[in-house]
């Protein structure tokens, strides 16, 4: 393969359906290491389920996941449960632990998986929180907070333990204009300092073209990517009316 | 006068008109006028005006420009809207023109409305052919997943003295304070009256043979052997064993349980096994509580209305169990208790689907389930006892 960068994840003729319903066919596309991978797509067209299956939680129908050049779903299990620890994941619902404290929740991550003493591990916690506005918040249930809170706190939770690939599904999705920005900053800031590898999926224009060096395009209609590469050249890219509509905002 | 009446006055005061349309024609133009209130308030069906519709177009085959026209008068809401529009949709389809004559708001409204995604579930679904498959996969999977779960809990539970665990102690100590000391009010007040009515009950019978004095051995061999683990099973049941269902279920719909996976953690020895070993832990501990105020609702019948006293009553309960095994065969009843309830409810929890429906049938069903196996294991080890004469 020519690449300019090694390819830390890639993904080949991947299948996905529950049960009988297909959602994706054939996709195919590869994320560069300390890149930004934005999947974009019109909503149910199979974005969450896409990284549901790449971090382990969906065994495709079909095709290859592959990490670092090993063969996701056919490394030996405890094997894959190493590599898969050195994803971050946040769930498009944030999926907070709810019987625990918002600091919990990004403390317990790192008490099962280091041997930090429980004070540093606290320390970590609440870098973390302030790292994405949160500060203050620590002692509140995930019932106590607003949903882009919530939102929010699975940002922190998914970067609790440094992963080297971290997937976001709909971030700023809940958040306001300020904490967007803020967000898109944050990315672009592990990227260049940590080569943090994200894969986030967004609907959001004006941070599609702030954080992304890469992109793939899912179309519901014909069930596959039909489109990939960086948001920007996409533009002037004009058979496809579909991105285009989706990328100029039109209907 | 407030806000509520003074928007009341713009109101019709006039009943409603049941929506109603017509037809016009002159050479290949038909127009379809609209009258009467399509209001959703106004109410009733459209079933006649479905008819006028439809046999105008099975008479005008020649028809193939039509103009809906909505007077300004009409009264209507979106329930016009879906009419014309999803009517507009058919013909359009049938290659007939339509032309619409609307109020500028109404004509804004049905060019929202946009089909452009149509789900494509059953064209593009493959399915395996016949129904041999669809039936045998299910069926194999109710006997399956009870297995691999079983024996996922048996291989976690051996990991825990190798200390390889990532149980956490505290969840641990946390789910026996939920599910043992919380519980002790509700044990007490069922046990205690589980004794008090034996007593009753017995005091009755025993009477007639003039050997009331019993009524202490029979309190006391029922509590021990039989009642003090059944109640507690059942309300353990009831109690826990539907809590546990429901915890681990709503964090499965929430995606919690996704959530856990994708840090390493298993759900079965962050969850399942914290919660099993306390109500293993608990329920024994429970059971010789029952037993103790079982006995002490035996005694207060016996002292308050039989007039024995404290002392002799106690005496003869004493007398009457013949050796620890009384004690320990009921003790070994609300383990196996413990257990079923522990493993149902959370594999119920576990495998709760993804919406809120299922997640309450899982509750019942665990209740059923637990309260049906606790009987039935407590007449098997009845049986197994009495074959081994150790009764
Ligand atoms: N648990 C499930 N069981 C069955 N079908 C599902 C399930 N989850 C999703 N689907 C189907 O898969 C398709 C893709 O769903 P998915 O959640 O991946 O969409 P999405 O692209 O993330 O949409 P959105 O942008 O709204 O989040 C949908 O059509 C949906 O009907
Ligand atoms: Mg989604």
């Amino acid at each position: 393969m020519i690449n300019k960068k090694e390819a830390i994840i890639s993904v080949e003729n991947l299948c996905l359906s529950y049960g009988s319903y297909k959602v994706l066919e054939k996709v195919s596309f590869e994320v560069e290491k300390g890149s930004c991978m934005v999947v974009m797509g019109g909503s149910g067209c199979g974005k969450s389920t896409l990284l549901k299956s790449m971090i382990g939680l969906l065994d495709p129908k079909e095709g290859r996941i592959s990490y670092k050049s090993q063969d996701l779903l056919s490394v030996k299990k405890s094997h894959r449960q190493k590599l898969l620890s050195e994803f971050g994941v946040l769930f498009q619902g944030g999926a907070l632990w709810s019987s625990m404290t918002v600091l919990e929740n990004i403390c317990l991550p790192l008490e099962c998986h280091t041997s930090l003493s429980t004070a540093e591990i606290e320390d970590m916690g609440r870098y973390k929180m302030s790292l994405v506005g949160l500060s203050g918040f620590e002692d509140f249930y995930p019932a106590q907070i607003s949903g882009g809170m919530r939102k929010r706190a699975g940002i922190a939770r998914a970067m609790a333990l440094d992963p080297e690939v971290l997937f976001f599904d709909e971030p700023s999705s809940g958040l306001d204009p300020v904490n967007s920005k803020r967000l898109d900053d944050l990315i672009n800031e592990l990227k260049t300092n940590l080569e943090v590898t994200f894969v986030v999926v967004t609907h959001e224009l004006a941070s599609i073209f702030e954080i992304a060096d890469d992109s793939v395009f899912l179309d519901p209609q014909k069930k596959t990517l039909v489109a990939k590469g960086d948001p920007k050249s996409l533009l002037n890219q004009t058979e496809n009316q579909q991105l285009q509509d989706f990328l100029r905002r039109q209907t | 006068m407030s806000d509520d009446a003074k928007g009341k006055k713009t109101f019709r005061q006039d009943q409603p008109v049941h929506p109603s349309l017509h037809f016009e024609i002159s050479s290949s133009q038909a127009v379809c006028h609209f009258t009467g209130d399509w209001n959703i308030s106004t109410g009733g069906d459209l079933e006649s005006v479905n008819q006028t519709w439809h046999s105008f177009f099975d008479q005008e085959l020649a028809v193939n420009q039509i103009k809906l026209k909505v007077h300004n008068q009409v009264n209507w809401d979106s329930r016009l809207v879906a009419f014309i529009s999803s009517k507009k949709k058919v013909l359009l389809k049938n290659g007939i023109e339509v032309d619409g004559d609307f109020p500028e708001k109404l004509n804004k409204l049905i060019d929202l409305r946009s089909d452009h995604v149509e789900s494509t579930k059953d064209s593009s679904v493959s399915r395996v052919s016949g129904s041999f498959l669809d039936w045998w996969e299910p069926f194999c999977h109710r006997f399956s997943s009870p297995l691999n779960f079983l024996g996922a809990w048996i291989i976690s539970l051996l990991m825990l003295p190798l200390l390889k665990t990532q149980m956490r102690i505290r969840d641990l100590i946390t789910e026996c304070r939920q599910c043992g000391a919380a519980a002790l009010p509700i044990v007490t007040l069922i046990s205690f009256l589980t004794g008090l009515t034996m007593a009753f009950v017995g005091s009755v019978q025993l009477e007639k043979f003039n050997a009331k004095i019993y009524i202490a051995d029979l309190v006391c061999l029922a509590m021990v052997r039989e009642m003090g683990a059944l109640m507690v099973g059942i309300i353990m049941a009831g109690r826990t064993g539907a809590s546990f269902a429901a915890e681990i279920g709503s964090m499965k719909l929430n995606e919690e349980l996704d959530s856990l996976r994708t840090f390493g953690l298993s759900p079965m020895e962050f969850l399942v096994l914290p919660r099993t070993l306390a109500l293993l832990i608990m329920t024994p501990m429970l059971t010789i509580y029952a037993d103790i105020v079982g006995m002490l609702g035996g005694l207060t019948v016996g002292t308050q209305i039989m007039d024995f006293s404290v002392s002799h009553y106690i005496e003869q309960t004493q007398a009457s169990i013949s050796g620890m095994w009384e004690v320990f065969s009921g003790l070994l009843k609300s383990l196996a208790f413990g257990l079923i309830i522990g493993l149902v409810g959370c594999f119920k929890g576990l495998h709760t689907g993804n919406s809120s429906v299922s997640l309450g049938r899982s509750v019942t069903s665990t209740v059923v389930t637990a309260v049906t196996m606790i009987v039935v294991t407590d007449a098997v080890f009845e049986i197994i006892f009495s074959a081994l004469e150790l009764r």
